[in-house]
Protein backbone atom coordinates (compact mmCIF):
# COMPACT_ATOMS: atom_id res chain seq x y z
CA UNK A 1 0.00 0.00 0.00
CA UNK A 2 1.43 3.36 -0.93
CA UNK A 3 2.07 5.22 2.35
CA UNK A 4 -0.33 7.93 1.40
CA UNK A 5 -3.24 6.13 1.16
CA UNK A 6 -4.15 6.00 4.90
CA UNK A 7 -4.10 9.86 5.21
CA UNK A 8 -6.19 10.05 2.12
CA UNK A 9 -8.57 7.67 2.78
CA UNK A 10 -9.00 9.11 5.95
CA UNK A 11 -10.03 12.61 4.70
CA UNK A 12 -11.87 11.30 1.59
CA UNK A 13 -15.77 12.34 3.03
CA UNK A 14 -13.94 16.40 2.61
CA UNK A 15 -13.76 15.47 -0.61
CA UNK A 16 -15.90 17.62 -3.20
CA UNK A 17 -16.61 20.05 -5.35
CA UNK A 18 -17.75 23.17 -5.09
CA UNK A 19 -21.09 24.15 -5.55
CA UNK A 20 -23.59 26.98 -5.93
CA UNK A 21 -23.06 30.19 -7.57
CA UNK A 22 -20.18 32.22 -7.10
CA UNK A 23 -19.70 34.85 -4.64
CA UNK A 24 -17.01 36.67 -5.75
CA UNK A 25 -16.73 39.46 -7.98
CA UNK A 26 -13.58 40.31 -9.91
CA UNK A 27 -13.93 44.12 -10.59
CA UNK A 28 -15.00 44.39 -6.64
CA UNK A 29 -11.80 42.94 -6.04
CA UNK A 30 -10.19 45.18 -8.97
CA UNK A 31 -11.34 48.16 -7.33
CA UNK A 32 -10.71 47.51 -3.69
CA UNK A 33 -7.08 46.26 -5.14
CA UNK A 34 -6.50 49.37 -6.83
CA UNK A 35 -7.64 51.35 -3.56
CA UNK A 36 -5.43 49.35 -1.70
CA UNK A 37 -2.44 49.92 -4.03
CA UNK A 38 -3.37 53.78 -3.34
CA UNK A 39 -3.17 53.84 0.12
CA UNK A 40 0.12 51.47 0.26
CA UNK A 41 1.74 54.50 -1.87
CA UNK A 42 0.91 56.92 1.09
CA UNK A 43 2.27 54.43 3.95
CA UNK A 44 5.89 53.97 4.29
CA UNK A 45 5.24 51.47 6.61
CA UNK A 46 2.88 49.37 4.13
CA UNK A 47 5.00 49.80 1.46
CA UNK A 48 7.89 48.64 3.07
CA UNK A 49 6.57 45.87 4.49
CA UNK A 50 5.02 44.43 1.41
CA UNK A 51 8.28 44.55 -0.54
CA UNK A 52 9.26 41.54 1.73
CA UNK A 53 6.48 39.28 -0.15
CA UNK A 54 8.78 38.44 -3.08
CA UNK A 55 11.79 36.77 -2.25
CA UNK A 56 14.78 37.60 -4.34
CA UNK A 57 14.26 34.38 -6.12
CA UNK A 58 11.13 34.95 -7.05
CA UNK A 59 9.67 32.94 -4.74
CA UNK A 60 7.25 33.87 -2.14
CA UNK A 61 7.54 34.09 1.54
CA UNK A 62 4.61 33.94 3.97
CA UNK A 63 4.67 36.14 7.04
CA UNK A 64 3.86 33.39 9.65
CA UNK A 65 5.85 30.69 8.83
CA UNK A 66 4.55 27.23 10.76
CA UNK A 67 4.85 28.20 14.64
CA UNK A 68 2.39 25.85 16.35
CA UNK A 69 3.30 24.16 19.36
CA UNK A 70 0.15 22.17 19.72
CA UNK A 71 1.62 18.40 18.88
CA UNK A 72 -0.19 15.38 18.38
CA UNK A 73 2.61 13.22 17.20
CA UNK A 74 3.09 9.42 17.12
CA UNK A 75 4.47 7.76 19.84
CA UNK A 76 8.30 5.90 19.52
CA UNK A 77 8.08 3.12 21.81
CA UNK A 78 11.77 3.04 22.23
CA UNK A 79 13.97 4.35 25.03
CA UNK A 80 17.62 5.59 25.44
CA UNK A 81 18.10 4.79 29.21
CA UNK A 82 15.21 4.12 31.43
CA UNK A 83 13.40 6.95 33.43
CA UNK A 84 14.96 7.34 37.16
CA UNK A 85 13.22 7.30 39.77
CA UNK A 86 14.75 10.64 41.52
CA UNK A 87 12.62 11.96 44.20
CA UNK A 88 9.99 10.27 46.63
CA UNK A 89 6.86 10.66 45.26
CA UNK A 90 2.81 10.32 46.46
CA UNK A 91 0.17 11.18 44.27
CA UNK A 92 -0.88 14.35 44.44
CA UNK A 93 -4.08 16.07 45.36
CA UNK A 94 -5.34 18.54 42.92
CA UNK A 95 -7.98 21.11 42.01
CA UNK A 96 -8.90 23.26 39.09
CA UNK A 97 -10.56 26.04 38.66
CA UNK A 98 -11.68 28.48 35.92
CA UNK A 99 -9.99 31.66 35.42
CA UNK A 100 -12.52 34.75 34.99
CA UNK A 101 -12.12 36.27 31.20
CA UNK A 102 -14.51 39.28 31.82
CA UNK A 103 -17.36 37.47 30.76
CA UNK A 104 -15.72 36.73 27.23
CA UNK A 105 -16.67 32.58 26.15
CA UNK A 106 -13.37 32.24 24.50
CA UNK A 107 -10.07 32.24 26.50
CA UNK A 108 -6.82 30.49 26.85
CA UNK A 109 -3.54 30.49 28.91
CA UNK A 110 -0.16 31.54 27.39
CA UNK A 111 2.23 31.28 30.09
CA UNK A 112 3.22 31.51 33.68
CA UNK A 113 5.36 32.73 36.39
CA UNK A 114 7.73 30.56 37.91
CA UNK A 115 5.66 30.75 41.04
CA UNK A 116 2.22 30.17 39.61
CA UNK A 117 0.76 33.58 40.74
CA UNK A 118 0.90 35.35 37.87
CA UNK A 119 -0.72 33.86 34.37
CA UNK A 120 -0.92 35.25 30.89
CA UNK A 121 -3.37 34.54 28.11
CA UNK A 122 -5.48 36.06 25.85
CA UNK A 123 -9.44 36.34 25.44
CA UNK A 124 -11.74 36.66 22.09
CA UNK A 125 -14.25 39.30 22.66
CA UNK A 126 -17.01 38.89 19.97
CA UNK A 127 -16.89 41.01 17.32
CA UNK A 128 -13.38 42.99 18.60
CA UNK A 129 -9.98 42.23 18.27
CA UNK A 130 -8.64 39.83 20.49
CA UNK A 131 -6.23 41.09 22.97
CA UNK A 132 -3.73 39.67 25.94
CA UNK A 133 -4.78 39.56 29.63
CA UNK A 134 -2.58 38.63 32.68
CA UNK A 135 -4.09 36.93 36.26
CA UNK A 136 -2.58 37.34 39.16
CA UNK A 137 -3.51 34.82 42.19
CA UNK A 138 -6.46 33.97 39.45
CA UNK A 139 -8.12 37.41 39.10
CA UNK A 140 -7.69 39.28 35.96
CA UNK A 141 -5.76 42.64 36.14
CA UNK A 142 -6.24 45.51 34.59
CA UNK A 143 -3.27 45.45 31.81
CA UNK A 144 -2.97 47.22 28.19
CA UNK A 145 -3.51 44.87 25.45
CA UNK A 146 -0.19 43.95 23.85
CA UNK A 147 0.24 45.59 20.34
CA UNK A 148 -0.32 44.12 16.90
CA UNK A 149 -1.87 40.69 16.16
CA UNK A 150 -1.52 37.57 16.95
CA UNK A 151 -0.39 38.86 20.49
CA UNK A 152 1.55 36.23 23.27
CA UNK A 153 2.92 36.87 26.54
CA UNK A 154 5.59 34.20 26.01
CA UNK A 155 6.92 34.02 29.36
CA UNK A 156 6.52 35.96 32.66
CA UNK A 157 8.80 36.10 36.05
CA UNK A 158 7.80 36.23 39.44
CA UNK A 159 7.26 39.96 39.47
CA UNK A 160 4.86 39.64 37.13
CA UNK A 161 7.08 41.14 34.65
CA UNK A 162 5.82 39.56 30.99
CA UNK A 163 7.35 39.35 27.70
CA UNK A 164 5.94 38.81 24.16
CA UNK A 165 5.75 38.79 20.71
CA UNK A 166 2.99 39.92 17.77
CA UNK A 167 2.92 40.88 14.23
CA UNK A 168 3.17 44.69 13.75
CA UNK A 169 3.19 44.50 9.82
CA UNK A 170 2.22 42.19 6.78
CA UNK A 171 5.50 40.36 7.52
CA UNK A 172 7.27 41.70 10.81
CA UNK A 173 7.27 41.17 14.35
CA UNK A 174 7.73 43.00 17.48
CA UNK A 175 8.73 42.07 21.16
CA UNK A 176 7.03 43.52 23.85
CA UNK A 177 7.68 43.89 27.61
CA UNK A 178 5.20 44.55 29.46
CA UNK A 179 5.18 45.80 33.69
CA UNK A 180 3.13 47.51 35.36
CA UNK A 181 0.18 47.16 33.12
CA UNK A 182 2.07 48.28 29.95
CA UNK A 183 3.57 47.68 26.89
CA UNK A 184 6.84 48.77 25.95
CA UNK A 185 8.66 47.78 22.90
CA UNK A 186 12.32 45.87 22.88
CA UNK A 187 14.79 47.17 20.19
CA UNK A 188 15.89 44.73 17.48
CA UNK A 189 15.29 44.01 13.58
CA UNK A 190 11.75 41.65 13.92
CA UNK A 191 12.44 40.96 17.17
CA UNK A 192 10.82 37.81 19.10
CA UNK A 193 10.97 37.54 22.79
CA UNK A 194 10.29 34.34 24.34
CA UNK A 195 11.63 34.30 27.99
CA UNK A 196 12.22 36.22 31.15
CA UNK A 197 13.93 35.70 34.09
CA UNK A 198 13.75 37.52 37.37
CA UNK A 199 16.95 39.50 37.03
CA UNK A 200 15.08 40.98 34.08
CA UNK A 201 17.27 39.26 31.57
CA UNK A 202 15.34 38.42 27.93
CA UNK A 203 16.08 36.48 25.20
CA UNK A 204 14.71 35.69 22.28
CA UNK A 205 15.80 36.20 18.26
CA UNK A 206 15.35 38.73 15.62
CA UNK A 207 15.99 38.90 11.64
CA UNK A 208 13.88 37.19 8.78
CA UNK A 209 11.64 34.49 9.17
CA UNK A 210 13.99 31.87 8.16
CA UNK A 211 16.86 33.34 8.81
CA UNK A 212 16.49 34.57 12.69
CA UNK A 213 19.40 34.74 15.03
CA UNK A 214 19.62 34.46 18.73
CA UNK A 215 19.32 37.65 20.92
CA UNK A 216 19.93 38.45 24.71
CA UNK A 217 18.30 41.75 26.01
CA UNK A 218 19.97 42.44 29.70
CA UNK A 219 17.41 44.29 30.96
CA UNK A 220 14.01 45.52 29.58
CA UNK A 221 15.25 48.78 27.88
CA UNK A 222 18.71 47.24 26.87
CA UNK A 223 20.00 46.98 23.05
CA UNK A 224 19.47 43.66 22.15
CA UNK A 225 22.97 41.35 21.88
CA UNK A 226 23.31 38.39 19.42
CA UNK A 227 24.73 35.55 20.91
CA UNK A 228 27.08 33.45 19.36
CA UNK A 229 26.40 30.91 17.44
CA UNK A 230 28.69 27.61 16.55
CA UNK A 231 30.52 27.14 13.45
CA UNK A 232 28.90 26.43 10.30
CA UNK A 233 25.52 27.43 11.72
CA UNK A 234 23.59 30.78 10.15
CA UNK A 235 20.63 30.51 12.09
CA UNK A 236 19.22 30.24 15.97
CA UNK A 237 17.00 31.03 18.26
CA UNK A 238 17.11 31.49 21.84
CA UNK A 239 13.96 30.33 23.19
CA UNK A 240 14.41 29.75 27.45
CA UNK A 241 16.62 31.97 30.36
CA UNK A 242 16.94 30.20 33.59
CA UNK A 243 17.97 32.01 36.45
CA UNK A 244 21.14 31.65 36.47
CA UNK A 245 21.15 33.06 33.38
CA UNK A 246 21.93 29.71 31.59
CA UNK A 247 20.04 30.15 27.54
CA UNK A 248 18.62 27.26 25.47
CA UNK A 249 17.40 27.67 22.60
CA UNK A 250 18.40 26.10 18.88
CA UNK A 251 21.02 26.19 15.95
CA UNK A 252 20.44 25.55 12.23
CA UNK A 253 22.53 25.12 9.08
CA UNK A 254 21.50 26.88 5.98
CA UNK A 255 20.21 23.57 4.86
CA UNK A 256 18.18 23.16 7.90
CA UNK A 257 16.24 26.20 6.55
CA UNK A 258 14.77 27.11 9.79
CA UNK A 259 14.48 23.86 11.79
CA UNK A 260 17.40 24.31 14.49
CA UNK A 261 18.56 21.69 17.37
CA UNK A 262 19.60 22.27 20.80
CA UNK A 263 22.00 24.80 21.53
CA UNK A 264 23.16 26.29 25.44
CA UNK A 265 24.70 29.32 25.71
CA UNK A 266 26.08 29.21 29.35
CA UNK A 267 26.43 31.73 31.93
CA UNK A 268 30.36 31.18 31.39
CA UNK A 269 29.82 32.53 27.81
CA UNK A 270 30.49 29.07 26.13
CA UNK A 271 28.47 27.13 24.28
CA UNK A 272 27.48 23.99 23.68
CA UNK A 273 24.91 21.69 20.46
CA UNK A 274 23.43 19.78 22.36
CA UNK A 275 24.28 15.57 20.76
CA UNK A 276 21.77 14.04 18.31
CA UNK A 277 20.06 11.56 20.66
CA UNK A 278 20.02 8.11 19.14
CA UNK A 279 17.32 5.77 20.04
CA UNK A 280 17.15 2.21 19.28
CA UNK A 281 20.33 2.90 16.60
CA UNK A 282 17.97 5.53 15.33
CA UNK A 283 19.37 8.94 15.10
CA UNK A 284 17.69 11.73 15.48
CA UNK A 285 17.73 14.46 13.21
CA UNK A 286 17.01 16.76 15.64
CA UNK A 287 16.03 17.98 19.75
CA UNK A 288 13.66 20.74 20.39
CA UNK A 289 14.08 22.03 23.58
CA UNK A 290 10.55 22.56 25.44
CA UNK A 291 11.78 23.50 29.16
CA UNK A 292 14.18 23.89 31.51
CA UNK A 293 14.56 22.22 34.96
CA UNK A 294 17.55 22.25 37.47
CA UNK A 295 20.19 20.94 35.39
CA UNK A 296 17.63 19.32 32.88
CA UNK A 297 16.50 20.20 29.63
CA UNK A 298 13.13 18.50 28.10
CA UNK A 299 11.98 18.40 24.49
CA UNK A 300 11.25 16.03 21.89
CA UNK A 301 13.47 14.48 19.45
CA UNK A 302 12.52 14.13 15.81
CA UNK A 303 13.32 11.04 13.27
CA UNK A 304 12.85 11.70 9.52
CA UNK A 305 12.47 8.58 7.33
CA UNK A 306 11.88 10.45 4.48
CA UNK A 307 8.21 10.59 4.10
CA UNK A 308 7.25 10.54 7.76
CA UNK A 309 8.28 11.56 11.01
CA UNK A 310 8.28 10.19 14.13
CA UNK A 311 8.78 11.80 17.66
CA UNK A 312 10.14 10.75 21.40
CA UNK A 313 10.29 12.94 24.32
CA UNK A 314 13.75 13.09 26.17
CA UNK A 315 15.35 14.80 28.94
CA UNK A 316 18.94 15.57 28.60
CA UNK A 317 21.23 15.77 31.18
CA UNK A 318 23.45 19.26 30.97
CA UNK A 319 26.54 17.90 33.79
CA UNK A 320 26.54 14.16 32.35
CA UNK A 321 25.70 14.73 28.49
CA UNK A 322 23.27 12.63 28.66
CA UNK A 323 19.70 11.94 26.88
CA UNK A 324 17.15 9.75 29.20
CA UNK A 325 13.55 8.90 28.06
CA UNK A 326 10.47 11.24 29.49
CA UNK A 327 7.93 9.10 28.53
CA UNK A 328 5.90 12.20 28.78
CA UNK A 329 2.60 12.69 26.79
CA UNK A 330 3.30 14.11 23.43
CA UNK A 331 -0.37 15.76 23.45
CA UNK A 332 0.86 19.45 24.59
CA UNK A 333 4.14 21.37 26.02
CA UNK A 334 6.09 19.37 28.39
CA UNK A 335 7.57 21.46 31.12
CA UNK A 336 9.54 20.63 33.96
CA UNK A 337 9.15 22.04 37.81
CA UNK A 338 12.40 22.10 39.28
CA UNK A 339 12.93 19.21 41.21
CA UNK A 340 12.17 17.21 37.80
CA UNK A 341 8.51 16.67 37.72
CA UNK A 342 6.81 16.64 34.14
CA UNK A 343 3.70 18.47 33.48
CA UNK A 344 2.04 17.02 30.33
CA UNK A 345 -1.15 15.95 28.20
CA UNK A 346 -1.31 12.58 26.93
CA UNK A 347 -4.52 11.45 24.86
CA UNK A 348 -6.94 14.04 26.41
CA UNK A 349 -5.89 14.29 30.28
CA UNK A 350 -2.93 16.58 31.60
CA UNK A 351 -1.16 14.91 34.44
CA UNK A 352 2.15 15.26 36.61
CA UNK A 353 4.54 12.58 37.05
CA UNK A 354 7.14 12.90 39.84
CA UNK A 355 9.33 10.05 40.31
CA UNK A 356 6.83 7.00 39.34
CA UNK A 357 4.00 8.63 40.67
CA UNK A 358 1.27 10.26 38.02
CA UNK A 359 -1.07 12.05 39.38
CA UNK A 360 -4.31 13.16 36.54
CA UNK A 361 -5.12 16.66 36.43
CA UNK A 362 -8.93 16.72 37.40
CA UNK A 363 -11.06 17.82 34.17
CA UNK A 364 -14.31 18.21 32.87
CA UNK A 365 -15.47 15.16 30.82
CA UNK A 366 -15.63 15.12 27.07
CA UNK A 367 -13.08 18.42 26.64
CA UNK A 368 -9.26 18.27 25.46
CA UNK A 369 -6.59 20.33 27.24
CA UNK A 370 -3.72 21.78 26.46
CA UNK A 371 -0.71 23.23 29.52
CA UNK A 372 0.69 25.77 29.29
CA UNK A 373 2.51 26.55 32.71
CA UNK A 374 3.51 24.84 35.98
CA UNK A 375 5.67 26.03 38.53
CA UNK A 376 8.73 25.22 39.97
CA UNK A 377 7.50 24.08 43.01
CA UNK A 378 5.47 21.72 40.97
CA UNK A 379 1.85 22.51 42.40
CA UNK A 380 0.59 25.06 40.17
CA UNK A 381 -0.26 24.54 36.68
CA UNK A 382 -1.97 26.15 34.37
CA UNK A 383 -3.32 25.80 30.41
CA UNK A 384 -6.91 25.68 28.75
CA UNK A 385 -9.53 23.46 27.60
CA UNK A 386 -10.82 22.80 24.17
CA UNK A 387 -14.11 22.10 23.31
CA UNK A 388 -16.36 22.05 20.23
CA UNK A 389 -19.14 25.10 20.12
CA UNK A 390 -21.26 25.44 17.31
CA UNK A 391 -19.31 23.62 15.18
CA UNK A 392 -16.49 25.86 16.06
CA UNK A 393 -13.61 25.64 18.68
CA UNK A 394 -14.16 26.86 22.14
CA UNK A 395 -11.68 27.85 24.93
CA UNK A 396 -11.49 27.98 28.53
CA UNK A 397 -8.48 28.72 30.82
CA UNK A 398 -8.08 27.37 33.77
CA UNK A 399 -5.90 26.45 36.55
CA UNK A 400 -4.76 23.69 38.53
CA UNK A 401 -3.61 24.19 42.01
CA UNK A 402 -1.83 20.78 43.81
CA UNK A 403 -1.02 19.76 47.55
CA UNK B 1 8.01 40.36 -20.34
CA UNK B 2 4.57 40.47 -18.42
CA UNK B 3 3.78 43.80 -17.94
CA UNK B 4 1.24 43.98 -14.84
CA UNK B 5 -1.44 45.30 -17.14
CA UNK B 6 -4.97 44.56 -16.05
CA UNK B 7 -5.93 42.46 -19.35
CA UNK B 8 -3.26 39.72 -18.03
CA UNK B 9 -4.53 39.97 -14.32
CA UNK B 10 -8.24 39.64 -15.89
CA UNK B 11 -6.58 36.90 -18.01
CA UNK B 12 -4.56 35.33 -15.41
CA UNK B 13 -7.56 35.33 -13.07
CA UNK B 14 -10.50 33.62 -15.71
CA UNK B 15 -8.49 30.63 -15.99
CA UNK B 16 -7.70 30.15 -12.47
CA UNK B 17 -10.93 30.85 -10.95
CA UNK B 18 -12.46 26.94 -10.56
CA UNK B 19 -8.68 25.95 -9.24
CA UNK B 20 -9.02 28.96 -6.34
CA UNK B 21 -12.50 28.12 -5.29
CA UNK B 22 -11.89 24.72 -5.27
CA UNK B 23 -8.86 24.84 -2.99
CA UNK B 24 -10.72 27.35 -0.71
CA UNK B 25 -13.66 25.42 -0.48
CA UNK B 26 -11.76 22.13 0.52
CA UNK B 27 -9.61 24.57 3.14
CA UNK B 28 -12.60 25.41 4.64
CA UNK B 29 -15.51 23.26 4.30
CA UNK B 30 -17.77 26.33 3.76
CA UNK B 31 -19.18 27.87 0.64
CA UNK B 32 -19.61 31.32 2.01
CA UNK B 33 -16.13 31.41 3.62
CA UNK B 34 -14.34 29.89 0.42
CA UNK B 35 -16.03 32.51 -1.50
CA UNK B 36 -14.64 35.37 0.63
CA UNK B 37 -11.53 34.22 0.81
CA UNK B 38 -11.43 33.76 -3.23
CA UNK B 39 -12.47 37.62 -3.09
CA UNK B 40 -9.70 38.31 -0.98
CA UNK B 41 -6.89 36.34 -2.51
CA UNK B 42 -8.26 38.46 -5.90
CA UNK B 43 -8.30 42.22 -4.29
CA UNK B 44 -4.88 41.39 -2.59
CA UNK B 45 -3.27 39.89 -6.15
CA UNK B 46 -4.70 42.92 -8.34
CA UNK B 47 -3.04 44.97 -5.52
CA UNK B 48 0.21 43.40 -5.74
CA UNK B 49 -0.27 42.11 -9.82
CA UNK B 50 3.10 44.40 -10.69
CA UNK B 51 5.16 42.53 -8.08
CA UNK B 52 2.91 39.20 -8.54
CA UNK B 53 3.72 38.87 -12.36
CA UNK B 54 7.53 38.61 -11.83
CA UNK B 55 7.53 36.13 -9.38
CA UNK B 56 8.93 32.78 -10.64
CA UNK B 57 5.77 30.51 -9.95
CA UNK B 58 2.81 32.63 -10.30
CA UNK B 59 0.51 29.67 -9.16
CA UNK B 60 2.30 28.90 -5.82
CA UNK B 61 2.36 32.69 -5.31
CA UNK B 62 -1.24 32.90 -5.62
CA UNK B 63 -1.77 29.64 -3.37
CA UNK B 64 -0.04 31.61 -0.83
CA UNK B 65 -2.03 34.17 -0.56
CA UNK B 66 -5.17 32.42 -0.85
CA UNK B 67 -3.46 29.98 1.88
CA UNK B 68 -2.48 33.12 3.93
CA UNK B 69 -6.42 34.61 3.99
CA UNK B 70 -7.40 31.14 5.02
CA UNK B 71 -5.15 31.25 8.09
CA UNK B 72 -6.58 34.77 9.02
CA UNK B 73 -10.05 33.78 8.61
CA UNK B 74 -9.29 30.85 10.94
CA UNK B 75 -7.12 33.08 13.59
CA UNK B 76 -9.79 35.94 13.98
CA UNK B 77 -13.27 34.22 12.85
CA UNK B 78 -14.18 31.77 15.14
CA UNK B 79 -17.26 33.97 16.34
CA UNK B 80 -18.12 35.34 13.07
CA UNK B 81 -21.74 34.83 12.23
CA UNK B 82 -22.65 34.47 8.74
CA UNK B 83 -25.71 36.29 7.91
CA UNK B 84 -26.86 34.18 5.03
CA UNK B 85 -29.99 35.22 3.11
CA UNK B 86 -32.00 33.35 0.17
CA UNK B 87 -32.82 29.79 -0.26
CA UNK B 88 -30.64 27.44 1.22
CA UNK B 89 -27.32 26.26 -1.14
CA UNK B 90 -27.90 22.84 -3.10
CA UNK B 91 -26.38 19.75 -1.27
CA UNK B 92 -22.62 19.66 -2.51
CA UNK B 93 -21.12 16.69 -4.15
CA UNK B 94 -18.57 15.24 -1.81
CA UNK B 95 -16.56 12.35 -1.00
CA UNK B 96 -18.47 10.90 1.55
CA UNK B 97 -21.86 10.48 3.41
CA UNK B 98 -23.27 13.81 4.94
CA UNK B 99 -22.17 12.32 8.31
CA UNK B 100 -19.09 11.00 7.75
CA UNK B 101 -18.11 14.81 6.19
CA UNK B 102 -19.21 16.45 9.08
CA UNK B 103 -17.62 14.30 11.41
CA UNK B 104 -14.30 14.99 10.08
CA UNK B 105 -14.49 18.47 9.03
CA UNK B 106 -15.45 18.82 12.67
CA UNK B 107 -12.23 17.03 13.58
CA UNK B 108 -10.08 18.91 11.36
CA UNK B 109 -11.13 21.80 12.76
CA UNK B 110 -10.00 20.74 16.53
CA UNK B 111 -6.28 21.47 14.75
CA UNK B 112 -4.37 24.16 14.28
CA UNK B 113 -4.78 25.65 11.67
CA UNK B 114 -1.73 25.36 9.85
CA UNK B 115 -2.01 21.93 10.49
CA UNK B 116 -5.36 21.75 8.98
CA UNK B 117 -4.10 24.18 5.69
CA UNK B 118 -1.23 21.24 5.81
CA UNK B 119 -3.18 18.25 5.12
CA UNK B 120 -5.98 19.69 3.06
CA UNK B 121 -3.05 20.58 0.67
CA UNK B 122 -1.47 17.50 0.68
CA UNK B 123 -4.31 15.13 0.86
CA UNK B 124 -6.66 16.71 -1.07
CA UNK B 125 -5.33 19.08 -3.04
CA UNK B 126 -2.65 16.17 -3.89
CA UNK B 127 0.21 18.85 -3.64
CA UNK B 128 3.60 17.54 -2.65
CA UNK B 129 5.66 18.06 0.52
CA UNK B 130 7.73 20.33 -1.49
CA UNK B 131 4.91 22.36 -2.67
CA UNK B 132 3.26 22.75 0.38
CA UNK B 133 6.45 23.83 1.81
CA UNK B 134 6.83 26.42 -0.74
CA UNK B 135 2.81 27.71 -0.40
CA UNK B 136 3.33 27.89 3.51
CA UNK B 137 6.66 29.52 2.99
CA UNK B 138 8.20 26.83 5.74
CA UNK B 139 10.59 23.97 5.22
CA UNK B 140 9.77 20.48 3.41
CA UNK B 141 10.80 19.02 7.66
CA UNK B 142 8.48 21.11 8.91
CA UNK B 143 5.58 20.42 6.54
CA UNK B 144 6.56 16.84 7.57
CA UNK B 145 6.47 17.26 11.26
CA UNK B 146 2.88 18.99 10.49
CA UNK B 147 1.63 16.05 8.93
CA UNK B 148 2.52 13.84 11.48
CA UNK B 149 1.35 15.61 14.25
CA UNK B 150 -1.80 16.09 12.43
CA UNK B 151 -3.10 13.03 11.25
CA UNK B 152 -1.66 11.42 14.90
CA UNK B 153 -4.21 14.23 16.26
CA UNK B 154 -7.30 13.98 13.44
CA UNK B 155 -6.95 10.14 14.27
CA UNK B 156 -6.86 10.35 18.07
CA UNK B 157 -9.85 13.06 17.92
CA UNK B 158 -11.71 10.68 15.38
CA UNK B 159 -11.33 7.97 17.65
CA UNK B 160 -11.98 9.19 20.93
CA UNK B 161 -14.69 11.66 20.81
CA UNK B 162 -17.73 9.91 22.58
CA UNK B 163 -21.15 10.86 21.22
CA UNK B 164 -19.40 11.50 17.71
CA UNK B 165 -19.59 8.33 15.55
CA UNK B 166 -16.63 7.41 13.97
CA UNK B 167 -16.58 7.87 10.40
CA UNK B 168 -17.50 5.12 8.16
CA UNK B 169 -13.68 5.62 6.15
CA UNK B 170 -12.34 5.76 9.33
CA UNK B 171 -13.23 2.22 10.31
CA UNK B 172 -12.73 0.43 7.01
CA UNK B 173 -9.18 2.18 7.43
CA UNK B 174 -8.05 -0.06 10.27
CA UNK B 175 -10.52 -2.73 10.16
CA UNK B 176 -12.08 -2.16 13.70
CA UNK B 177 -13.72 0.13 15.41
CA UNK B 178 -11.60 1.81 18.53
CA UNK B 179 -14.49 3.06 20.26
Amino acid sequence: MNKDDDPQRLLEPLRGEPYGLPAYDVDRAMADGRRRRRLRRWSVTAAVSAVTLVTAGGGTAVATALRDDDRGPEPLPSVVAPVPATQPSRELSCTMSKLPTGRVKKALVTSGDPTGRYLAGRVYPPGEEVRTVVWRDGKLLSTEAMPGSDATIEDLNTSGVGVGTSYVGEDRTGAFVLRDGKFTALDGENPAASSINNAGVIVGSGGGELERYPLRWAAPGAAPEKLPLPRGMTEGRAMLVDEDGMVVGTVAEPSDRGEGSGHLWLPDGTGRTLPLPEVNGKKAILFSPESIGAGTVAGVAVFDDGETRTFATLTYDIATNRYERLDAGQGSSILLSADGAVLSVNGRSPSIRSGKVTTDLPIDAGREYQVRAFSRDGRSAAGYSVYSVANKVGNEPVRWRCR
Amino acid sequence: MPSGSDGEYLAYVRGRLPALRRTAYLLGGDMHQADDIVQETLTKLYAQWARAVRADNLDAYVHTILVRAFLDDRRRGWWKVRLVGGPPDPEPAAGGSYEDRETVRAALRRLPPRQQAVLVLRYLCDQSVQDVARILGCSAGTVKSQTSHGLHRLREVLGERPGIPTPVIARHRSGEVTR
